[in-house]
C-alpha cells in the first residue's frame, strides 16, 4: 500500500500477483499427454500428435480470453485484447524430439498461458498486449532445421528456404504446410516486424546439470552459443585383417580415434570456452575381418564465443590435416553448418536478475549450450530466456523432470517481467 | 437401383429433438448450467437446435468439435484431407458435456471425440445423444438419449438431411440394392 494514499496501487497489484500453481500443472499435463507413449512423449513436428496439441494450446488460449491466429507455418499466437501496440511476447514450443519428455517446451508455452490468465483475472490494466506464442517446429528431429517456426517469424527463413525441406519420408514441408491450408504466401506473411514487438520472453527447462548442482532456481540466459558441424572423412585402404601386417595398413579408423580424442583435448584443454562432441562416425565396411577403409566423423563444436568457435575449428581441422598426412591416409573435410552464437538482450537479462534478487530466488547467470526459439526472436526484438532446473540434467530423454514448485517460480517470474514490460 | 427407404419425416424429426430436449432437461435437473457439444456437420446443427429449447431452462454453453485429427485410420497426414476447426470457447472442467451426432453406427466418431473432449478438459460427466442409433457397434459404446433406433444391414447406409445444410429434414435408409 502506497503509505500517503492509503491506496493500493497498480504496480503493488502487479507485483502481488502470482500464478496458480495447481492450474498451470493442469495445463502443463493436458499438453504433455499428447503422444505419451511408453518411450516418453512423440510430438514430432506437423504430425497428427503435434497438431493436437497445438488445438489444445488453441483451445487453452481461447478460453483465456486470446485473440488467436494460426500463421503461415502453424505457430499458434494468442494475443490479449487489452493493449495497443507493439506486444510483449511469451513463446516456446509443444513439438518434441522422438522419445522426448513431458517438460521441454512445454513448459515455456503453458508458463506463457498461465501468464496471461493471471493477469486477466489480477484486471491489470495493460499498455501493451501480452501475445503468447506456441512456434512450430522448434526440434529439428523432421527436417533437420530447428527452431522453424521463430527463423519464419523473425525473417531469418523464408517460404523459398523451407517449402522444399524433406523429411526421411521424403515429403516436403511445402507439401505438409499446404495439406493444412498453408500456402506459399501464407509462410512469408508469418514475418514479423521489429515494430510489431516490444520484447520477446521465454521460460525453458535447462536440459542441463549445472542449476541442479549449484542449487540454483532460475538460471538467466545471457548468450545462446552456437554450433559449427564439421564432416571428416579418412580415406585409407581396406584391407584383410590377417593377411595386412600392422606397418602396411591405412587404418582409417585409427586416424578417426586419434582425431576423437584430439577434438577432446582442443576443447578441454585448449581453447577456454566451447565444448566439442564427435557424435556420429560411419565405418567402411564395417566388418571385424577387414581394416577399416573409410571413416566418415560428425563433428559438432559450440561456443558463445564466435573467436573461441573459430579457433577450435580451425585446430580440429589442423590435427585432421596432421593425422592423414603422418599416416598417409586421404583426407575430406567439409563445413555443413557455421552458426553464429546470440548474445540476448542486457535489458531483460536485468529485468530478470532484479526479479530474483527483489522475490529471493536463487539464481545464477548462465549461457544456454542448446539452441532455443529465443536465439531468433532476438534478431528482430529485445530476447531474453530463463531456465529452470532439470533433475539430473535430463532432456530429449522420456525421465526428464523439472519440480512443479520450480516450474511455478519460473512462471512468476515470467509474470513479473511481462507485467513490467507490458503495463 | 439402391433400395431408399424414408425412416423419419420433418414432423417427426422434431417431435425426436423435442423428446430428447426433455430427456436431457430431466437427467440435468439438478444443474443450473449444460454444455452440449455436436459433431460437425450435422450433429452440431441437432446440437444447436436442441440446446435452443434447453436455454428456456438452463444456461447452455455451445461447442462444435471436428473429430478429423482423432480418426483411428489416421496416422499420417494425407493429401486432401479436411481439417476443420473445433470450437469450444468454455472452460469443459467439470461441465455436464451432452455430446450430438445425428447417427450412432461404429461407434468409433464417438471415440474419437471423447479423446477430443478428454485432451481439452476434464467434464464432470459426458452423455451421447443421437437422433438415430442404428446398431451394428464396433466399440462398446452406447447412447445415453436415443431419439429412433432402426434395424439395419451393416453395408446400409443411413442418412440424416437436416434444413440448415440439406434445406429440408428427413431420414433415409439406403440399401446396397
Amino acid at each position: 500500500m502506497s503509505p500517503d494514499s492509503g491506496y493500493v496501487t497498480m504496480t503493488e497489484i502487479a507485483q502481488s500477483l502470482k500464478v496458480d500453481r495447481r492450474r498451470l500443472e493442469e495445463t502443463i499435463n493436458s499438453l504433455a499427454r499428447i503422444g505419451i507413449t511408453g518411450k516418453g512423449s512423440e510430438r514430432t513436428a506437423y504430425t497428427i500428435k503435434d497438431i493436437r496439441a497445438k488445438d489444445v494450446v488453441t483451445h487453452l488460449m481461447r478460453r483465456s480470453g486470446l485473440n488467436v491466429v494460426i500463421d503461415g507455418v502453424g505457430n499458434v499466437l494468442g494475443k490479449t485484447r487489452a493493449g495497443s501496440g507493439p506486444s510483449v511476447m511469451i513463446g516456446s514450443h509443444v513439438d518434441t524430439v522422438p522419445g522426448g519428455g513431458r517438460f521441454d517446451g512445454v513448459v515455456g508455452v503453458a508458463s506463457g498461458i498461465e501468464v496471461a490468465r493471471t493477469i486477466a483475472e489480477g484486471q491489470v490494466k495493460l499498455c501493451r498486449p501480452i501475445e503468447v506464442c506456441a512456434f512450430s517446429a522448434e526440434e529439428s528431429s523432421r527436417f533437420g532445421v530447428g527452431t522453424l517456426g521463430s527463423a519464419v517469424v523473425s525473417g531469418e527463413l523464408k517460404a523459398k528456404d523451407i517449402a522444399q525441406l524433406r523429411d526421411r519420408l521424403g515429403t516436403k514441408l511445402g507439401e505438409v504446410l499446404a495439406r493444412l491450408g498453408r500456402g506459399h504466401d501464407a509462410i512469408d506473411l508469418s514475418k514479423r516486424q521489429p515494430s510489431d514487438l516490444h520484447a520477446y520472453l521465454e521460460l525453458h527447462v535447462e536440459q542441463g546439470p549445472i542449476l541442479e548442482a549449484k542449487k540454483k532456481k532460475i538460471g538467466v540466459v545471457s548468450a545462446i552459443s552456437a554450433s559449427t558441424r564439421i564432416r571428416v572423412r579418412f580415406i585409407g585402404r581396406a584391407d584383410h585383417s590377417g593377411t595386412t601386417p600392422m606397418n602396411l595398413r591405412k587404418d582409417a579408423l585409427v586416424a578417426a580415434a586419434e582425431l576423437i580424442t584430439a577434438v577432446e583435448t582442443i576443447c578441454r584443454t585448449e581453447v577456454k570456452g566451447v565444448v566439442g562432441t564427435v557424435g556420429a562416425l560411419n565405418v567402411v565396411p564395417n566388418a571385424m575381418n577387414v581394416v577399416p577403409g573409410t571413416v566418415e566423423l560428425g563433428i559438432d563444436i559450440r561456443s558463445v564465443l564466435s573467436g573461441s568457435k573459430k579457433k577450435a575449428v580451425s585446430l580440429v581441422l589442423d590435427e585432421a590435416r596432421k593425422i592423414s598426412e603422418r599416416r598417409s591416409i586421404g583426407l575430406e573435410t567439409e563445413i555443413i553448418k557455421e552458426d553464429q552464437p546470440v548474445s540476448l538482450s542486457k535489458e531483460i537479462t536485468s529485468l530478470f536478475e532484479d526479479i530474483c534478487k527483489s522475490s529471493g530466488i536463487p539464481y545464477m547467470n548462465m549461457i544456454s549450450g542448446a539452441g532455443h526459439d529465443a536465439m531468433k526472436m532476438a534478431a528482430i526484438t529485445r530476447s531474453g530466456l530463463i531456465f529452470v532446473p532439470s533433475r539430473r540434467g535430463l532432456s530429449h530423454n522420456p525421465d526428464e523432470w523439472t519440480d512443479l514448485e520450480d516450474i511455478e517460480i519460473g512462471a512468476n517470474c515470467l509474470l513479473q517481467a511481462a507485467l513490467r514490460l507490458a503495463t | 437401383m439402391p433400395r431408399k427407404k424414408r425412416i423419419l419425416d420433418a414432423k417427426q424429426i422434431e417431435t425426436l429433438i423435442n423428446r430428447l430436449a426433455k430427456q436431457i432437461l430431466r437427467s440435468a435437473k439438478d444443474e443450473k448450467s449444460i454444455a452440449l457439444i455436436g459433431i460437425k456437420t450435422r450433429g452440431a446443427y441437432l446440437s444447436r437446435r436442441i440446446g435452443d429449447i434447453l436455454a428456456q431452462k438452463l444456461e447452455v454453453h455451445h461447442g462444435v468439435l471436428d473429430i478429423t485429427l482423432y480418426r483411428d485410420d489416421l496416422n499420417v497426414l494425407r493429401e486432401n484431407l479436411a481439417i476443420g476447426e473445433s470450437e469450444i470457447n468454455f472452460d469443459l472442467n467439470r461441465k455436464i458435456v451432452v455430446l450430438v451426432d445425428d447417427v450412432l453406427f461404429t461407434g468409433r466418431t464417438v471415440r474419437a471425440a471423447l479423446d477430443q473432449i478428454l485432451d481439452l478438459g476434464r467434464p464432470a460427466v459426458i452423455h451421447l445423444t443421437v437422433l438415430v442409433d442404428r446398431g451394428h457397434r464396433e466399440l462398446p459404446i452406447c447412447a445415453t438419449f436415443s431419439g429412433k433406433k432402426v434395424k439395419t444391414q451393416r453395408e446400409d447406409r443411413v442418412e440424416v438431411r437436416l434444413k440448415e445444410k440439406d434445406g429440408v429434414d428427413e431420414a433415409y435408409v439406403i440399401g446396397r440394392s
